[in-house]
């Protein structure tokens, strides 16, 4: 401190002295009131004395020194006596009183004897808190006891408190309408943040809707919502594995057990009336960013992910689903009108976790376990098989030849195979590390997080997929509260070294069939003859590799304006790439195939797509209600590139992953790249009177780039409202209604998921002419292509009983979509036979009812018990379609009938006297064609739904979920189309129930060769496209099992643990179903059945 | 609150004005690299000149190596060879099957989708190239009368043959699908007169030169030869000889003239060639040699009819038909089949065959019989022997006869149409109808019915225009 400082002090000092005593003669002579009101914010201490002087006539005396920048953050006291008064004031500040006659001495704490040793020792002294909220803001009047004891103090207006405990003591901090948390305190605790999560009725949960946050209470809309907590119940690598029967009006189906296949997820059904040309797949939309993969498949080659053309890696396998907050699943028009033309299928929002304020918690959880097959069908065995070959030859009455009956003639008839247990048989192996970072102040909050995740294969061989994955996620609140900004930051690689096809097709191979040689080599074409069936075990050297990254990254920055006033803007960026290649060495082939050579594929897929989202929103108060007015644009960019090179005339096995080992003339290269533009403007208003009538307006003004340039822009809009009528007077203290809503919406949507350039008249080339370049017109332009547009309608009754002890949800909804874009028939005499085309005046219709109850069976004690039911009643038909019988889909679709329906021939059982399967012939032309079939059924689900129950007692807490669904799917005899039980392919043991003599009934038809005249009405094939070929696939699967223990507080102090929990996880545990010959899921005996994971696992924090 | 709404009202105006002026040019997408719109194609002249090599390429052209036949790679030669008495079928599991038994259904495939949908395919697309190349402001006044009179050529010479095989068929001239879809069949006169206008056109406004160094487009000599086939067929016969005359005297013999050496006739280096048709991409050089030439049984053979009518010392039996001997069970068998083109494949860059489309023998012959009609019938059989003298090389050249008759000289010309043209465009099934020989000559076939003398209507093209009508005899 230098001089001049100095002198300034002195005489700072004086003067304030002459000043304090002019206070004292001006102020002792009127008489007042010893209570206390006090408002103050941000005041400094000498300014409150002041008001405290003026109010109660007691006179101040202190050192200016100690009140030198000190200031009350917050004060509200009515009518306080004065110690209190002064009390709250000098709390958690240096300073104490003394009241002498009518002045009030301030002066600074003298330490204690204890205080000053215990300084000096370093012994556990005065410990000082804070409590927050899940915001980071303070609370104020929480209680803080001493475990089983009595209340020892509470929290200031700032949330702090301060308290003299021993070591080792067990604090208990408790808020209203928060959850009680527990602290210890350790010789060296001097501050301690206490961070409380709210316990809340589920009906007050936040939910993520479009563009805000809202609780269930006073939505106007349909929102489902599965929370980061019960998705990591589930030892799943793909989130959307873990929505698989919980949302009402979604189905998640899984084609296939195989790491990293997608799911189809469709959300209300079917709407999408041609589906080789539009997606009928939801919105996903990850941190603000639409992904730009959403649920398609990345890969460009062929991998082992499943039969269809749209089965495939999906990018969802490269998210860690642990970095999940929760999954918003909208689905009426409320609440997906905002997304225009995009949310014509549903949204699926995807949050990540953020940090919590408080300190800085280290959170790891490693889990490990084991996953098998479920259902694989039991196939014969050798002596079964030889059996039923012979069988069949004598049934045809055909003389078994090396040719023809290999098997029996030129295989050793005694080896024996068990082909399932060989090569889906083995154990995949689950590990999974995660750790994380988070915590923050109340200005800033941050969560850091690592993690790997390995998941083995139930093949043979040791083949695997990999994830690393990152995640980032930082809220700041400038000094004055009017600036936010949150950055949320993702990425994610998943590696996948797998078979390039899935080893489950090879469980038809016949059991004696020849894997190992003499000299232990793998074997090929036993008897020297080459049929086409190769060695499944060399197929394991056909490899498919695969490095996929995912980034997602969104920045949002938020100003408030004014008071009611914010204006924001978010910035995205998406992007998933996936590199990968298939590798077929000569090591994999049947050396006797003709053409001989390696081949391989290489594929490269990035898709990108960056999203500017300018917002503006007013909130206010109009009369008795909140006003809340958002207004914002979109722009929107999605760049795919695409590029796959295949090479062939590999000599050598060893250059296969190269190009250069591949022969000059073997190499082909194609590639494609697209640009989707998406721009909008939208707006919403919500009113909500007093907590009883809401309302909701949504509008939209979109632009797609996928139409031509007279249709690009087009409006969409939706009004909700809902009147809770519980909060109407009548109602309001009704001890058995605690709540009760009355929700409805209608509103139109769009679909433009056509893919790009649609409406393009272009041109493309193909060769040289003249040794120059040709153009030629690729398809037929239609300027008139057009959004299709979705209206929805949805009416929705929310109850809850016995302080919401009890919650009901019903919701009816009716989707109609309207000109649906389809690839049209067109006589040639155009010049091309389709078009892709709006069907003008075409409605597809889906209706459904859904239901929820949630219920808190017991809360009392240390026991509680929660059951969570959802059910879903779907019905799809075609609505209308003028002169459908002149269409091209005439024999396809019908009026009033599902657009998933089964048509096919009646299936008429096997004929006791021939042996062979039998279809109607309506006509009686004797042929089985188009003419004699009928509407069998349909393959939508009729009616799907699932029951969760959640136990806790103490410290222990299991829960399981039963996941149900009623529905048709292929039946096992059709499983291997063209080759009836006896052609040269195993076969389940439920085969062994053929037919054998005249006279037998049976489902079984008799052992044969032959699959039947193709327009016949006897036999295998006519059999495969009648309404034999499907079958009753409803199942009830116990989807998770989750238990876990949570080891005490005190024990764990000891080792400064804040918390530690074992738990075990179950997926897929058991099925029960009267689906014969494999899953009721995958429906197919020869392919991977969705797989049963047991994993065990700790997670502790620090 | 007011200033509150002042802050709204100036924000939402902001935001719509920013939005109304920013997003109509923001949707705008840039072109795809594999895709170009027709505004793209028709800037400039190049780009259009490859929109019309296109033409040309897709009446040859396939979407792979292996699909069936297309357009005028091989359908119609062999579609018209089996249906006439040209060509026979090894096997009855050709697809063409019912083109030999003449008795094809109307949903027939490779009716639809090798003849008559690859056909109208190309029609659009010159309808396409004919309509851009008018509202085009890039390309050059001299570029689109040239390449809009090589598109009408295309365009006529496609109708032409759909004409011929199909009788009174829709007409679509523009590319509007909304139109295209519900056209009627329209009477064949006016296919005619379509024709004719695309083909004088062409003739006036393309040069006599080639672009290039082959002759795979079209050219006013190729224009005027095509123009007297359809003369020919019109029965015009003054016209079809001013014509033919123009291609043969206008030129010179430096342009076009016979090749002396029969299997040099289909070379891209012959200068007989007024048109050939070069096969894109692939190493194939014609469909004609791929689907006939066989080293084993052929799946065409030439049938007995044609195999036993060429004269005495007639070197085109040995040139352009080869012989396979096939053992089968002890049997020897003798199969004869089309060797105008020698190559089943190609065998290197440099293509030394692609299809003809047009060449100077058939003129002669068109003006032969156009002579011959108007009785001019020393100038008919001049023309006659100069085809019939270059293929039978005997000394003395045995001279058509001075004496023979006009009846009797339109039936050598028809013979001599029969085995100089085998095998070529279906010239002997368009001879045959439009001569009146049809039935006559084809009731020798075992299911022959007049009706069989035009293809039905494809089926799916009936069932998705109302307005479209089945030829009689079909169903």
């Amino acid at each position: 401190m230098n001089f001049y400082t100095l002198n300034r002090l002195l005489l700072a000092m004086k003067l304030t002295t002459i000043l304090v005593f002019a206070v004292i003669l001006q102020t002792s002579a009127a008489g007042y009131a010893q209570r206390l009101t006090l408002h103050t914010k941000n005041a400094p201490l000498e300014h409150v004395f002041k008001t405290i002087s003026k109010q109660s006539g007691y006179d101040f005396v202190y050192n200016d020194f100690d009140l030198r920048g000190l200031k009350v953050s917050s004060l509200q006291l009515n009518n306080v006596s004065l110690e209190n008064g002064l009390q709250a004031c000098l709390d958690g500040q240096d300073l104490s009183y003394v009241i002498k006659d009518k002045t009030i001495i301030i002066k600074r704490k003298e330490k204690s004897l204890f205080s000053k040793l215990s300084d000096l020792i370093g012994l556990a002294g005065p410990i000082k808190g804070v409590v927050i909220d899940e915001n980071g803001h303070g609370l104020p009047g929480a209680a803080i006891r001493i475990k089983g004891g009595q209340r020892i103090s509470n929290t200031n207006n700032d949330g702090e408190f301060t308290i003299n405990v021993p070591e080792g003591t067990i604090l208990e901090i408790s808020y209203i309408g928060y959850k009680i948390q527990e602290a210890v305190v350790t010789k060296s605790t001097t501050k301690l943040s206490i961070s409380l999560s709210p316990d809340i009725s589920k009906l007050d949960e936040i939910s993520v809707e479009g563009y805000r946050k809202g609780s269930q209470r006073l939505a106007t809309s349909n929102i489902s919502k599965i929370s980061g907590d019960e998705l990591m119940k589930q030892p799943v690598s793909n989130p959307m594995q873990a929505l698989e029967g919980r949302i009402p009006g979604m189905v998640v189906s899984q084609v296939s057990g195989v790491p990293g296949a997608r799911l189809n997820v469709q959300i209300r059904g079917r709407a999408n009336f041609d589906k080789n040309l539009t997606s009928d797949q939801p919105l996903f939309i990850l941190d603000g960013v639409p992904m730009a993969a959403g649920n398609d498949k990345v890969n460009l080659i062929g991998g082992p992910f499943g039969p269809g053309t749209t089965d495939g890696l999906s990018a969802f396998a490269g998210i860690n689903t642990a970095d999940i907050e929760s999954i918003d699943v909208l689905k009426d028009a409320d609440a997906t009108a905002i997304y225009g033309s995009r949310g014509a299928n549903g949204v699926i929002l995807i949050t990540t976790r953020k940090g919590k304020a408080g300190k800085m918690r280290l959170n790891a959880n490693v889990t490990s376990g084991v996953s098998t097959v479920t259902r694989m069908a039991k196939m014969l065995n050798t002596e079964q098989y030889i059996a039923m070959r012979k069988e069949a030859f004598a049934n045809d009455k055909i003389t078994p030849t090396n040719s023809n009956a290999y098997d029996l003639k030129l295989w050793d008839n005694n080896r024996y195979t068990d082909f399932t247990d060989l090569l889906v048989g083995n154990n995949a192996h689950t590990n999974d590390a995660q750790l994380t970072l988070s915590g923050g102040s109340k200005s800033t909050q941050y969560r850091i997080g690592g993690a790997y995740h390995k998941e083995g294969t139930v093949w043979p061989g040791d083949m695997s997929s990999d994830r690393g994955s990152f995640n980032l996620n930082i809220h700041n609140t400038s000094q004055d509260e009017r600036f936010t900004m949150d950055l949320s930051a993702l990425y994610g690689t998943n590696q996948s070294n797998l078979t390039a096809l899935d080893l489950a097709a090879a469980v038809v191979l016949p059991p004696n069939f020849k894997l190992y040689d003499e000299n232990g080599k793998l074997a090929w074409n036993e008897g020297n003859l080459y049929i086409q069936k190769d060695n499944p075990l060399a197929t394991l050297n056909q490899v498919y590799l695969s490095k996929m990254s995912n980034i997602n990254a969104n920045l949002v920055l938020n100003y408030k304006l004014l008071k009611n006033l914010d204006i924001r803007s978010s910035f995205g960026y998406n992007m998933t790439q996936n590199d990968e290649k298939r590798l077929t060495p000569l090591s994999a082939q049947n050396p006797m195939a003709s053409n001989l050579s390696g081949f391989s594929s290489f594929g490269n897929n990035q898709l990108k797509n960056w999203i500017i989202e300018p917002q503006a929103e007013y909130k206010g108060n109009i009369g008795k209600g909140k006003l809340n007015v958002l207004l914002g644009g979109t722009f929107n960019q999605r760049s795919t590139a695409g590029l796959v090179v295949n090479a062939k005339g590999y000599t050598s096995d060893e250059l296969i992953g190269s190009l250069s080992g591949a022969s000059s003339t073997g190499i082909t290269a194609s590639n494609t790249a697209s640009v989707y533009r998406y721009q909008a403007v939208f707006g919403r208003i919500n009113y909500n009177w007093e907590d009883k009538y809401i309302v909701n307006f949504t509008g939209r003004r979109d632009g797609s780039s996928r139409f031509g340039p007279d249709y690009r822009f087009s409006n969409f809009g939706a009004i909700g409202a809902a009147w809770v009528f519980s909060n109407e007077a009548p109602l309001k203290d009704s001890k058995v209604l605690s709540y009760g809503k009355l929700r409805g919406s209608y509103g139109s949507t769009g679909n433009d998921q056509i893919g790009e350039y649609q409406y393009l008249d272009a041109w493309v080339t193909a060769g040289n002419y003249a040794d120059s370049a040709t153009l030629y017109p690729k398809k037929l332009y239609n300027p008139d292509l057009h959004w299709e547009r979705n209206k929805k309608l949805e009416i929705g009754l929310e109850l809850g009983f016995f302080k919401d002890r009890i919650l009901f949800t019903g919701s009816v909804y009716q989707n109609i979509s309207s000109d649906p874009l389809v690839s049209y028939g067109l006589p040639k005499i155009t010049g091309f036979s389709t078009i892709v085309r709006n069907l003008d005046g075409v409605e597809v219709q889906n209706r459904g009812l859904e239901l929820t109850v949630t219920s808190y069976n017991f809360r009392k004690g240390p026991f509680t018990w929660t059951t969570d039911f959802n059910f879903t009643l779907p019905q799809n038909k075609l609505k209308k379609y003028p002169d459908l019988e002149k269409s091209t889909y005439f024999n396809t679709y019908a009026i009033g009938q599902s657009l998933n329906r089964i048509f096919a021939a009646q299936f008429t059982g096997v004929d006791p006297a021939t042996g062979l399967y039998t279809v109607k012939d309506v006509n009686g032309d004797n042929q089985a064609t188009t003419a004699d079939y009928g509407v069998i059924g349909s393959l939508d689900p009729t009616f799907y739904g699932g029951i969760s129950n959640n136990f806790s007692y103490k410290r222990f807490n299991l829960s399981f979920f039963l996941q149900f669904t009623k529905q048709l799917g292929r039946d096992w005899r059709t499983n291997n189309l063209y080759n009836p039980p006896g052609s040269a392919f195993n076969v389940p043991e439920l085969a062994l129930s053929r037919w054998q003599n005249p006279g037998d009934i049976t489902d079984v038809q008799k052992f044969t060769t032959t699959q039947g005249a193709i327009y016949g009405t006897a036999g295998f094939y006519p059999y495969s496209f009648s309404s034999g070929a499907y079958t009753d696939a409803s199942y009830i699967r116990l989807r998770n099992v989750y238990l876990s223990y949570d080891i005490p507080v005190k024990w764990l102090s000891v080792v400064h643990i804040n918390s530690c929990k074992f738990y075990v996880q179950g997926q897929n545990l058991f099925v029960i179903s009267g689906y014969k010959g494999g899953d009721p899921e995958t429906q197919n005996y020869t392919r991977m059945s969705p797989l049963r994971t047991i994993t065990g696992g700790l997670q502790l924090t620090l | 609150m007011t200033i509150h709404h002042i802050y709204i009202k100036t924000g939402l105006a902001f935001a719509i004005c920013l939005t109304l002026s920013a997003c109509k040019k923001f949707v705008e997408v840039p072109e795809p690299i594999d895709q170009i719109s027709t505004e793209v194609v028709f800037q400039s002249d190049s780009k259009a000149a490859s929109a019309v090599r296109g033409l040309y390429g897709e009446m040859v052209g396939s979407t792979g190596f292996f699909t069936s036949v297309l357009g005028f790679s091989g359908a119609v030669q062999i579609s018209a060879g089996v249906s006439a008495d040209e060509l026979t079928l090894s096997s009855s599991g050709n697809q063409f099957n019912e083109f030999y038994t003449n008795a094809i259904s109307s949903s027939n495939g490779v009716n639809e989708g090798s003849i008559w949908g690859p056909t109208y395919n190309v029609i659009y697309n010159t309808n396409a190239v004919i309509e851009s190349l008018d509202k085009s402001p890039g390309v050059s006044a001299t570029g689109k009368k040239q390449l809009t009179a090589e598109a009408k050529f295309v365009r006529a010479a496609n109708y032409f043959y759909l004409v011929n095989l199909y009788g009174d068929i829709p007409m679509p001239t523009t590319t509007d699908y909304r139109l295209n879809a519900t056209l009627p069949n329209i009477p064949a006169d006016q296919i005619y007169a379509l024709i004719l206008e695309d083909l004088k056109y062409a003739k006036d406004n393309l040069s006599p030169a080639y672009i290039g160094t082959q002759r795979l487009r079209a050219n006013k000599y190729a224009a005027a030869a095509l123009l007297a086939r359809v003369y020919l067929y019109k029965k015009d016969w003054i016209n079809a000889e001013t014509l033919a005359t123009e291609v043969i005297d206008g030129a010179g013999k430096t342009m076009y003239d016979l090749e002396p050496d029969l299997n040099k006739t289909f070379l891209t280096s012959s200068k007989e060639v007024i048109l050939q048709l070069q096969q894109p991409g692939t190493n194939l050089y014609t469909w004609d040699g791929y689907n006939f030439i066989s080293s084993g049984i052929p799946q065409y053979p030439i049938s007995d009819a044609l195999y036993n009518s060429f004269e005495a010392n007639d070197q085109r039996k040995t040139s352009w038909i080869k012989t396979n001997t096939v053992t089968t069970a002890g049997v020897s068998k003798n199969y004869n089949f089309p060797f105008k083109y020698k190559l089943n494949s190609g065998t290197g860059t440099t293509r030394t065959e692609s299809m003809v489309f047009l060449r100077l023998s058939e003129i002669y012959l068109i003006r032969s019989e156009a002579r011959a009609q108007q009785s001019k019938l020393t100038e008919a059989i001049a023309d006659l022997d100069v085809i019939r003298k270059r293929a039978i090389n005997t000394v003395p050249f045995p001279s058509t006869g001075p004496g023979t008759g006009k009846d009797g000289l339109l039936d050598l010309i028809a013979h001599e149409r029969f085995v100089e043209l085998f095998t070529e465009g279906g010239h002997r099934w368009l001879d045959l109808k439009r001569t009146g020989k049809a039935d006559e000559v084809l009731s020798k076939k075992p299911n022959w019915r007049p009706q069989a003398k035009l293809y039905p209507v494809p089926k799916g093209d009936i069932d998705k225009n109302p307005f479209l009508k089945q030829n009689p005899g079909y169903n």
